[in-house]
């Protein structure tokens, strides 16, 4: 492998020092809610690392229903079942993070993931498969 | 799943959208007890009633966002300190929980600022069950 080759491949994450936490609770009426955090660049106040959890209310606990995070240098996504487990085969890698702007764009697959395929993550978490 | 759910989750994209801007980001800077910056996508008719149970369980300031012609109007919505005297203030505002959001955005536009309001109990009426004359020793 060239050493370009080599570079081009080399994934990334930020200096957890260098990152400001912003929390945030999106409420869904009757759905659910999305808790997530965006770690910010403490310069540029870039998005440089994510989490964004799909939850559903159940038995008056807070269920984990789906989640996209930046763990391990990539976008990954988790299904998870009404029992709490993760669904096998739930883990799909949507990309890896190569450099700050692979997380803006993870973040965009990542949300829209969530919110577009919110009914079939429930139903999905409800089945358990 | 209903065409509201439908509606309110493509609210919901629109703020995570936003919420990438450091503009709209500062916008919010109010946290709840836990540090989470709280937002409720919305839609024009809901009731105000479920933004009050929503302020209450938060215990903190919260964000109402709905979807209007030029984007995005955001709306906080904060637990108002209580008043120094017994008097309340004049400028208090009663709304019913079935009031839609709609309109409080319509009226804080042509205000032009901060509104302190409570939620107005509906009526209430009372009578003695059994009417008789008062007694006198």
């Amino acid at each position: 492998m060239s050493l370009a080759e080599q570079d081009n491949d080399a994934r990334w994450s930020p200096d957890p020092d260098s990152v400001d936490d912003w929390p945030v609770l999106v409420l869904l009426d009757g759905l659910g809610r999305i808790k997530g955090r965006q770690g910010l660049d403490k310069e540029t106040g870039r998005l440089a690392e994510f989490a964004l959890v799909a939850q559903v209310e159940y038995q008056g606990l807070w269920h984990d229903v789906a989640l996209v995070d930046t763990c391990h240098e990539e976008v990954h996504l988790h299904l998870y079942a009404k029992d709490g487990r993760e669904i096998k085969d739930g883990r799909t890698v949507l990309l890896p993070v190569r450099n700050m702007s692979d997380v803006g764009r993870g973040y965009d697959t990542a949300e829209k993931l969530l919110i577009v395929e919110w009914e079939a993550h429930v139903r999905r978490w409800e089945r358990g498969r | 799943m209903d065409d509201r759910s439908r509606m309110r989750l493509a609210v919901a994209h629109e703020v995570l959208q936003a919420l990438r801007r450091g503009d709209f980001r500062s916008e919010l800077g109010e946290t709840i007890r836990s540090g989470e910056h709280v937002i409720v996508p919305a839609l024009p008719d809901d009731p105000m009633g479920g933004f009050f149970d929503k302020l209450r369980a938060a215990d903190g300031t919260i964000y109402i966002a709905m979807r209007e012609e030029n984007g995005l109007t955001v709306l906080s919505m904060s637990p108002a300190r209580p008043p120094r005297h017994a008097v309340p203030p004049p400028d208090e505002c009663p709304i019913h929980r079935d009031t839609q959001l709609q309109m409080i955005i319509g009226y804080l536009r042509a205000t032009r600022g901060p509104l302190t309001c409570y939620e107005a109990s509906p009526g209430v009426m009372v009578e003695l069950v059994d009417d008789r004359p008062p007694v006198f020793a």
